[in-house]
């Protein structure tokens, strides 16, 4: 599985563990975050469940953190981590 | 504080020129309520209309308390918005929840230049208050009440914590101390920053629980889900629910 797919399965389970729904028909590079269903809580859990699973926390890494605005800023945070 | 005592049922309120410079209406604020009864309390409800020439009346009560709903609701009022109290004890024995620890992020204080934002871009991050969710209040206006808020707040030299970046301000929290006890008083991440909110909150709690602090409380809107959520992941208890009565009297 990619990190990508890895992302976006973990994005669905966390919208299911909080009852929310997802906004948008599907998760796509422009997808703006904060409109996709999940709130800022939805993306701390995220955020902290993605460094459990691979590993990686690329906000801690930057210091001073820059939250993305889009699905596929979040993805490229990941990517240059690697 | 005035009060309006009809048979021993005591209702209490104030002129509130603060809001009424923003709204362009006279505003009332009841503020208590002694010994409820319902026919008594319509009675003060028609004496305050007499007696204070108010255009826009509101208050906050218990949501329990059919009395004073069926006496707001016969005496023309409406809900507004329902809020909770929200509290967190035992601060010095409190363990912040894991996805937090690592994330936690450094605080400043206030300084003149952060005011001067605060007081420009507060209007764009709030969509929850006792005003905002009035559907007789247009929201430009509860935008210009809350920079107005913020600018006494300031002015009063409140306490307030902020978190920066790349030059940068995204979260702030205004708050009081009595005794033991910290209240939140107004406190959000500005439109961009929202990402930022759940760790500026974990890093608030971090550092009041650094200063020795042993009791947080706060009131929200509980229409505002997102900050129901954050309060509840960071173990804080919710009480005392209540609504807020308004009535808007059209001259």
């Amino acid at each position: 599985m990619s990190y990508r797919e890895k992302i976006i399965e973990s994005f669905h389970e966390i919208l299911e563990m909080n009852s929310l729904d997802l906004l948008v028909d599907e998760i796509e590079d422009d997808t703006i975050l904060l409109e996709s269903g999940l709130d800022s809580l939805g993306f701390a859990i995220l955020v902290a469940q993605l460094e459990m699973d691979l590993d990686l926390d690329p906000f801690v890494l930057m210091g001073e953190p820059v939250y993305p605005h889009t699905f596929g800023e979040f993805v490229a945070i990941y990517d240059k981590h690697l | 504080m005035e009060c309006i005592n009809i048979n021993g049922t005591k209702l209490y309120w104030i002129d509130t020129p603060w809001d009424e410079n923003f709204f362009s209406l006279k505003t009332i604020e009841i503020l208590k309520i002694e010994n409820e009864n319902q026919e008594n309390l319509v009675k003060c409800l028609k004496q305050l209309v007499a007696i204070s020439n108010g255009e826009l009346f509101y208050g906050r009560f218990k949501s329990s308390s059919q009395r004073i709903k069926k006496a707001f609701y016969a005496s023309s009022y409406y809900v507004a918005e329902v809020s909770a109290s929200v509290s967190l004890f035992r601060l010095q024995r409190y363990k912040l929840p894991d996805i937090y620890t690592n994330r936690l992020l450094r605080l400043d204080s206030l300084s003149d230049s952060d005011s001067e934002y605060i007081k420009k871009h507060i209007g764009e991050s709030f969509r929850y208050s006792r005003f905002h969710e009035d559907p007789n209040i247009d929201d430009s206006i509860c935008d210009a009440r809350m920079s107005g808020w913020v600018g006494d707040l300031i002015q009063n030299e409140t306490k307030c914590m902020v978190y920066k970046s790349h030059n940068k301000l995204h979260s702030f929290m205004f708050y009081s101390i009595s005794s033991n006890e910290v209240s939140l008083i107004l406190g959000g991440s500005l439109k961009g920053s929202e990402f930022h909110a759940p760790f500026f909150w974990a890093s608030v709690l971090d550092q009041f629980q650094r200063l020795g602090f042993e009791k947080i409380r706060t009131r929200i809107s509980l229409s505002n889900l997102g900050v129901l959520s954050l309060y509840q992941n960071l173990g804080f208890k919710i009480s005392d629910v209540k609504y807020d009565y308004h009535r808007l009297r059209r001259k």
